[in-house]
């Protein structure tokens, strides 16, 4: 009998845990309430932590740093440990730089880096969800976080990742979780911390540097 | 119900033996794990990131990801065949010509950052500042510059040497 209560409990561990279905009108309900919070955000800022899990080594790179994001189309995406790098899109320019090369895109000629910036932006702040030119979406009940699943449409896109898992917490429908999964079975985790919105955030942190 | 409960543990069993194997599988392969920045330059453009490998007795099994994360290539190096075959390769750098260079220049830089054989007479040029190394390819114009990389996670705290 205290196998049986075991094995039940067990059970009913691994369901709580398990990412339940919605209806269809549930989905667009939540679809909806996210982008509502997304397009009334006009600045954010966090840090991350970014785990890369790499199939063939079995093995992680975890790296850190830093996000801003100020409406409509200015990111700043940093990393400062365990390398520098820093990625800036101020609307009409791209900047990439590590310690010994400095790069400045200008995204009127190079569309690429263009939609590279928007799709991190929409990710990062969820205004993904709401186009579906970019992704067949769905959704799912994780307990304290929903569960967005984002499948690529482009056939770009679909070259490089099979999905990309977005959680957000229930509470404030704030993105906390990136989850990045490639064709290779490689999968990257982003974590936000310490998210701020709406605060005021430097415009500097958006100028090219020379 | 009995059945049931019975199909269940079994279930429950085989999924715990699962993560056990694949548990044993990810310390086994982690022989010797590398870690570099690497920058590859052209006339016009660059691309950087870091360099991921693992050698153990028989290979080196690497993989070249950008900063986001992004998977560029994954190769493997036989030292038995010396040889090296690329088994993921990001899309606009998956053309056969593409794959032809990238083959040599990463078995002449296998060579440089592990010391595996290379026999053939070669025009790579290197130039080493501290602990970075460049290896020029001078016929087709491209820079390969690898850094080891320190990182400061609690398990590996170890300086990579070059």
């Amino acid at each position: 009998m205290k196998k049986i209560a075991t094995i039940f409990c067990m059970l009913l561990c691994a369901l709580s845990v398990m990412a339940a279905p919605l209806t269809a009108q549930q989905k667009q309900e939540v679809i909806g309430r996210i982008n509502k919070t997304a397009s009334g955000l006009k600045s954010m800022s966090c840090s991350f932590t970014q785990t890369k899990y790499l199939s063939l080594l079995s093995d992680e790179m975890i790296s850190e740093g830093k996000m801003n994001y100020k409406q409509p189309n200015k990111l700043r995406w940093e990393y400062t440990t365990p390398y520098q790098y820093l990625f800036i899109f101020n609307g009409t320019k791209v900047y990439v730089g590590n310690e010994s090369r400095k790069d400045v895109i200008d995204t009127n000629t190079n569309k690429v880096f263009k939609e590279v910036a928007r799709i991190m932006m929409s990710t990062v702040t969820g205004t993904a969800l709401s186009n579906s030119s970019d992704f067949s979406i769905d959704v799912a009940d994780g307990n304290t976080q929903w569960q967005i699943t984002l499948v690529p449409k482009k056939k770009e896109m679909k070259k490089m990742f099979s999905k990309i898992v977005l959680l957000f917490n229930k509470s404030n429908l704030m993105i906390a979780e990136i989850n990045i999964y490639e064709n290779n079975n490689d999968r990257t985790n982003i974590k936000l911390k310490n998210i701020k919105t709406n605060g005021v955030v430097n415009e500097t942190l958006f100028a090219i540097p020379k | 119900m009995k059945r049931f409960l019975l199909f269940l543990n079994n279930l429950l069993f085989v999924c715990a033996i699962g993560l056990c194997a694949n548990d044993i599988d990810s310390t086994d392969v982690n022989n010797q794990l590398q870690r570099y920045t690497f920058q590859i330059e052209t006339d016009k453009a660059f691309v950087s990131g870091l360099l991921l490998a693992n050698e153990s007795e028989d290979v080196i099994n690497g993989s070249m990801i950008n900063e986001f994360g992004v998977s560029a290539i994954d190769f493997t190096y036989s030292k038995r065949k010396q040889k090296v075959k690329l088994l993921n390769v990001v899309s606009f750098l998956n053309k056969w010509y593409i794959r032809m260079v990238l083959k040599d220049d990463l078995k002449f830089c296998l060579h440089i950052l592990y010391g595996t054989p290379f026999n053939k007479k070669h025009k790579y040029e290197i130039v080493r500042i501290g602990n970075t190394v460049s290896i020029i390819n001078h016929k087709r114009n491209l820079k390969y510059t690898f850094t080891p990389l320190n990182t400061t996670d609690a398990d590996d705290t170890e300086e990579q040497p070059l």
